[in-house]
């Protein structure tokens, strides 16, 4: 019988890890997830069933030391040749599950591409934040604070507006950094985070990428305020809220690299954020086939199984041609982060212009996939019980975040066709 | 400009009775829903929810609507009902939609009794007080024929539907037979269901449309499922164990696919309604945000790529308007259009309501992608609206609606 594993991806670029990790993941996901999924809509604050799943995902499991160097503790993928490929498993796996506990995870690991991934692994913030995750016996999270208020997608459209709309600012008093500002919605704030990447500005107004900064600031640094999380549509294993920082003092060391690599690096940042929330995606659809296969073959329509009607068909073969063709695509993409030397730099706008084109043309088709599905199924698409619609609620999000579909439209357009003022 | 007045729509065959209805209802929704809606996920005692509905059904009075003046209705039981029904669910579904779709249950079951020119005495005689005398809130849920289940019970089947119920004859009684039924609405709420059931030993040998009081002995309504929206819609699938009733609240003088057709395109208009106002409050909302919002210098709305986005929300409401708005004067007009049960007036009314109802769920989610986490958060008022139309449009029934419009465009002869 067809599988999930039968949606094609490129042989040849998967990790000889990956059967092993996916595997544990796949096991997690039947055992601790799947069964208990429904209950965390009303979960959304607490958490009491999300946190039980998250600990073992990343404690039982380890993926909070994944990506840290072996030296500090940490399973050294960010040295791996298969990082990218690895973590598009990873993720398509866990976003079967949950996207929320997929989009987490992935959040958890995005300020540390910062300083934990080569070529660019700085050793001492390497075993200055590593113990926080690889030494503990409960979860740890890390979560980017880049959108601000008033900023809303310019923040994070570094190629035209270079920081300029920053409020977060930054100012060097001694040996230390004098943080700023306020940010609204980061995943895995509400309490959740143990450690800040901030994306603040050491001359704000200015658009000189020199004066991007990149600094990280532990949770419970005097002067970090966290709001309560936002109730929203989905996604509600993943808390967000507003962070204020109030004279944040942290060490001058805590900045990633420094004047002009920081923005550099983010924009390593923003590529495998969007490499990632296809992933996760691919998982959902993946799920999405599943149930509706389940459906489709025991609801009866016109005398005869609803996947024997050639209208329903034809909708069935356009979601399994979507999930097909966005697998390969994801996986495409996370091969060129693990093979700069054949594609591109993983931080050249060209890498951020071309895993935005990926991650907008799979959220996009994500969404189609689980709308069109929930539509087949007629009453019992909105029934939770199906868990078709919590897919929908929940893939909406990735098509939103990281300044959204058409800030993914302008950095795809502005490479593709040279536009300067975009 | 008020946004009602912004989207077109043919003024001509509004009466001022509409629009006092129109505003009457306007006043309740700022008052009794909108301030509280961001609560109603959470409602589950039904203290917020439960008193506007009161207000709407009991205190406004849209309960009795339909039901004949002398049986204690407001007596607009004539298809010109429609335009007034148009308007009036508009200013629901601004609101809540939830709401909205349990009017919508309610006055479409009871079009096959209840509206002219096939008035059923003897049922409206017994069943109008439970709507008309009682401060009470009374509400009718639908159970249509829907997909069967491989291993179920497929007792008969209606336009490639399966027919789960049975009507048994039983002298002066027809009994009622179904199992884990599911209603198009408020299954768990119901004081009244319009069941379509397969007929045994009747008049009719092939479909039946029978009302059944919820409190008839062998009903059994589960909890209410959890659903992506509607929260206020509190549907359940229901039971009937050999529930009998009185032979007159069957429709027998009727045929079922009558009945089923004329039921469809009653629904059909008034869930088109319904996401109407929901748009047009979506569009006030993204209005202010790009009013508002600052991106690369300049107002949101400002930016062409943001402009090309809120240009499609616009057209979604403007072009689905005007679409329901001319549904409604057909069903009102059946002299020149057909009656609601006419083949071609319920593929007309099928085909308008996929459309719009589709439209909705595009709109809203265009207008989400630019207000971004402000349009998933709850309190930017958008997300609930998106999964509200997004319930109403699969409650719609996509696949067998497409087979309803291809089976008289092109003389299917299987369909």
């Amino acid at each position: 019988m067809t599988t999930i594993d039968d949606f094609t991806r490129p042989k040849e670029f998967l990790s000889p890890l990956e059967k092993y990790i996916g595997g544990m993941i796949r096991e997690w996901a039947e055992n601790d997830v799947i069964p208990y999924r429904r209950k965390f809509n009303e979960d959304w604050k607490d958490h009491n069933w999300v946190e039980p799943a998250m600990k073992k995902l990343y404690v039982d499991i380890g993926l909070q030391k994944a990506v840290w160097p072996k030296e500090v503790g940490g399973w050294g993928l960010g040295q791996s040749d298969h990082v990218g490929t690895l973590m598009a498993r990873v993720f398509e796996e866990v976003g079967r599950a949950d996207t929320g506990i997929a989009v987490a995870s992935a959040v958890t690991f995005w300020p540390l591409i910062m300083i934990a991934l080569k070529p660019h692994i700085n050793e001492e913030l390497c075993a200055e934040f590593a113990p926080m995750f690889c030494d503990a016996d409960e979860p740890r999270f890390a979560a980017n604070a880049m959108t601000e208020p008033q900023g809303g997608s310019d923040i994070e459209n570094m190629g035209n507006m270079g920081g300029k709309t920053i409020t977060t600012t930054a100012e060097l008093d001694g040996d230390e950094w004098v943080i700023n500002g306020h940010k609204l919605w980061p995943t895995n704030t509400g309490g959740v985070a143990d450690l800040f990447g901030v994306i603040c500005t050491t001359k704000q107004g200015s658009s000189d990428e020199d004066d991007f900064a990149f600094i990280f600031v532990p949770a419970d640094t005097e002067g970090v305020t966290q709001g309560e999380p936002y109730k929203k549509a989905g996604m509600a294993a993943d808390k967000n809220s507003d962070i204020w920082f109030e004279n944040v003092r942290v060490p001058k060391k805590y900045r990633a690299w420094g004047a002009g690599d920081d923005a550099k690096y983010f924009r390593e940042v923003i590529n495998w954020g969007s490499m990632s929330s296809a992933a996760f995606c691919v998982g959902a659809m993946m799920n999405t086939y599943e149930i509706l296969k389940e459906y489709c073959s025991n609801k009866i329509f016109r005398g005869k199984p609803l996947k024997e009607n050639t209208a329903v068909a034809a909708v069935l073969s356009d979601i399994a041609k979507d999930i097909e063709i966005c697998r390969i695509a994801t996986y495409q993409s996370a091969r060129t982060l693990d093979r700069p030397e054949l594609y591109w730099d993983k931080w050249s706008h060209e890498g951020v212009a071309k895993s935005r084109a990926v991650k907008m043309h799979v959220a996009d088709k994500c969404i189609e996939v689980t709308n069109n599905a929930a539509s087949l199924m007629g009453t019992y698409g909105c029934d939770r019980d199906w868990d078709v619609e919590k897919h929908w609620r929940d893939v909406k999000m990735i098509q939103l975040w990281m300044g959204g579909k058409q800030l993914c439209q302008m950095e795809t357009a502005r490479w593709f066709y040279g536009c300067e003022t975009l | 400009m008020e946004t009602t007045d912004m989207f077109p729509y043919p003024k001509e065959w509004m009466s001022e009775d509409d629009e006092i209805l129109a505003s009457s209802i306007r006043e309740w929704a700022e008052k009794e829903v909108i301030p509280n809606r961001q609560e109603f996920d959470e409602d589950h005692n039904n203290e917020l929810i439960g008193p506007a509905i009161r207000k709407l059904f009991v205190d406004i009075g849209l309960q009795k609507l339909m039901w004949p003046e002398k049986y204690g209705g407001a007596g607009l039981n004539s298809p010109y009902v429609s335009t007034t029904i148009v308007r009036a669910l508009e200013e629901v579904g601004r609101a809540d939609p939830g709401i909205g779709f349990i009017f919508s249950g309610t006055f479409s079951l009871l079009a096959p009794i209840a509206m002219e020119p096939n008035i059923n005495e003897d049922a409206c005689t017994e069943l109008a007080p439970m709507f008309c005398n009682t401060k009470d809130v009374r509400i009718g849920s639908p159970i249509l024929p829907e997909y069967g289940d491989v291993d179920g019970i497929n007792a008969g089947s209606i336009y490639g539907r399966v027919i789960k119920a049975t009507a048994k004859n039983d002298g002066d009684s027809v009994t009622i037979s179904g199992r884990k039924l599911r209603p198009l609405s408020s299954g768990g709420a119901a004081n009244l269901f319009g069941v379509f059931c397969a007929a045994k030993g009747l008049e009719r040998d092939d479909i039946v449309y029978v009302l059944v009081p919820a409190d008839s002995e062998g009903i059994r309504m589960e909890e209410p499922y959890k659903k992506t929206g509607l929260v206020s819609d509190r549907n359940a699938d229901v039971w009937f164990e050999n529930v009998r009733v009185p032979r007159k609240y069957a429709a027998l003088q009727r045929g079922g696919a009558e009945c089923f057709k004329e039921v469809l395109s009653w629904h059909g208009l008034c869930a088109s309604a319904v996401c109407i106002g929901s748009m047009m409050d979506v569009y006030e909302i993204v209005k202010e945000w790009g009013n508002t919002r600052t991106i690369s210098g300049k107002p949101l709305k400002e930016n062409s790529v943001d402009a090309a986005v809120l240009a499609e929300v616009a057209n979604h409401v403007a072009v689905s308007r005007i679409l329901t708005w001319n549904v409604a004067r057909m069903l009102a007009k059946p002299d020149v259009y057909g009656e609601a049960w006419s083949d071609k007036m319920f593929t007309t009314a099928r085909a308008v309501a996929l459309h719009v109802t589709s439209s909705a769920v595009s709109a809203i989610g265009k207008a989400m992608e630019l207000m971004a986490s402000q349009g998933y958060a709850t309190e930017g008022d958008v997300e609930k609206h998106w999964r509200d139309v997004k319930t109403i449009e699969v409650c719609t029934g996509k696949v067998p609606g497409m087979m309803d419009i291809a089976r008289w465009y092109y003389d299917c002869k299987t369909l």
